[in-house]
């Protein structure tokens, strides 16, 4: 029974803190922020938005406020408009606080959907 | 008598020993959800000063139980709006970030120092922010903090070699740590911000703050 209860401790304790440590997965949010910001490399920004919601949802933890908008904002730069929207409606169903900016967005974003096979056929 | 006036200069001691903490009571008066961080006028001379320290500032500040609009949509939307220059940014009236974004508060940053000094045998790394949010609907100030943030490095053996990796790494890499390290302390009890929704301390935290 002792053994047992040494062997659970350090899993206790990793539990715990993990709960402390933070409300979020933040997986390499800051890095794809400094890919963003100093690099200018927006790829890289992608790939890592993509892989802390997926790894968060496969984890089941929260993804933190803004990455499903951030990711939405880098579809949109390389012109997956579609898939843009989608990630700003999902933005706005973890977090109401959002909703006025993403419908705001989506419009926008829609309008300029419509406009593009006009652009195409010239 | 005596003891009137004793009680007296008792009182206004306790009284003035609880003013130097932050006054919140604006800021409970509103109690903000949610906070747009624009971006950062950076009076010191680094250049790449603001951008490092955007990178630093949505972590500690969502932890706290806060909606944080993602830094950079923001920071492009506002372009998009002709808004470029964070000093024009932050004269503008609160009331436009609500109608911008629908947030409820908006955090304004000054970055006041971010410089190493280097000396023969030690190099001091420094940040300092002072940070002012703002209810976007009176415009009225809910919290503001300033908050330095030193590191210093000891050198050791060769002086040059001290000086010239201190000198490289200045640039890029010893200031991320010391900003975050200041983000986190200057939202933490007893001058930082109460816990936001998100917090397990939501409601809870009254006394620390």
């Amino acid at each position: 029974m002792k053994k047992i209860l040494w062997l659970a401790t350090p899993f206790v304790f990793l539990l715990l803190t993990g709960c402390v440590d933070s409300l979020f997965y933040w997986g390499k949010y800051e890095d794809s922020l400094i890919e963003r910001y100093i690099e200018n490399n927006n790829a890289q920004t992608e790939i890592y938005l993509h892989e802390m919601i997926t790894e968060a949802e496969a984890n089941h933890q929260r993804v933190p406020p803004g990455v499903c908008a951030d990711y939405g904002f880098s579809l949109y730069q390389r012109g997956d408009k579609n898939s843009a929207m989608n990630y700003f409606a999902k933005e706005k169903s973890l977090y109401p606080e959002s909703i006025p900016f993403m419908s705001k967005l989506i419009e926008r974003v829609s309008q300029q959907s419509s406009l593009k096979p006009k652009e195409n056929t010239q | 008598m005596k003891t009137f006036a004793f009680l007296f200069l008792l009182s206004t001691f306790l009284l003035t020993g609880c003013a130097t903490k932050n006054d919140l009571s604006t800021f409970y008066a509103h109690r903000p959800k949610s906070i747009v961080v624009v971006p950062v006028v950076n009076e010191s001379p680094q250049v790449t000063a603001s951008s490092v320290f955007l990178t630093t500032i949505t972590r500690p500040l969502v932890e706290r139980g806060y909606y944080v609009f993602p830094v950079y949509l923001t920071d492009m939307v506002l372009r998009d709006f002709g808004l470029t220059e964070a000093g024009h940014i932050h004269q503008l009236p609160p009331s436009k970030f609500n109608e911008v974004f629908g947030a409820d508060a908006v955090l304004f940053i000054t970055i006041k120092d971010w410089s190493t000094k280097y000396m023969v045998l030690v190099s001091t790394v420094t940040v300092e922010m002072e940070y002012v949010l703002k209810d976007t609907k009176t415009g009225e100030i809910l919290w503001q903090h300033t908050q330095p943030y030193v590191y210093t490095s000891n050198g050791g053996g060769n002086p040059i070699v001290a000086l010239v990796s201190a000198a490289m790494t200045a640039l890029l890499v010893d200031y991320l740590p010391l900003a975050r390290a200041a983000n986190v302390e200057a939202f933490k009890e007893p001058f930082g911000l109460p816990a936001g929704q998100y917090h397990p301390d939501f409601e809870k935290d009254k006394d620390r703050f």
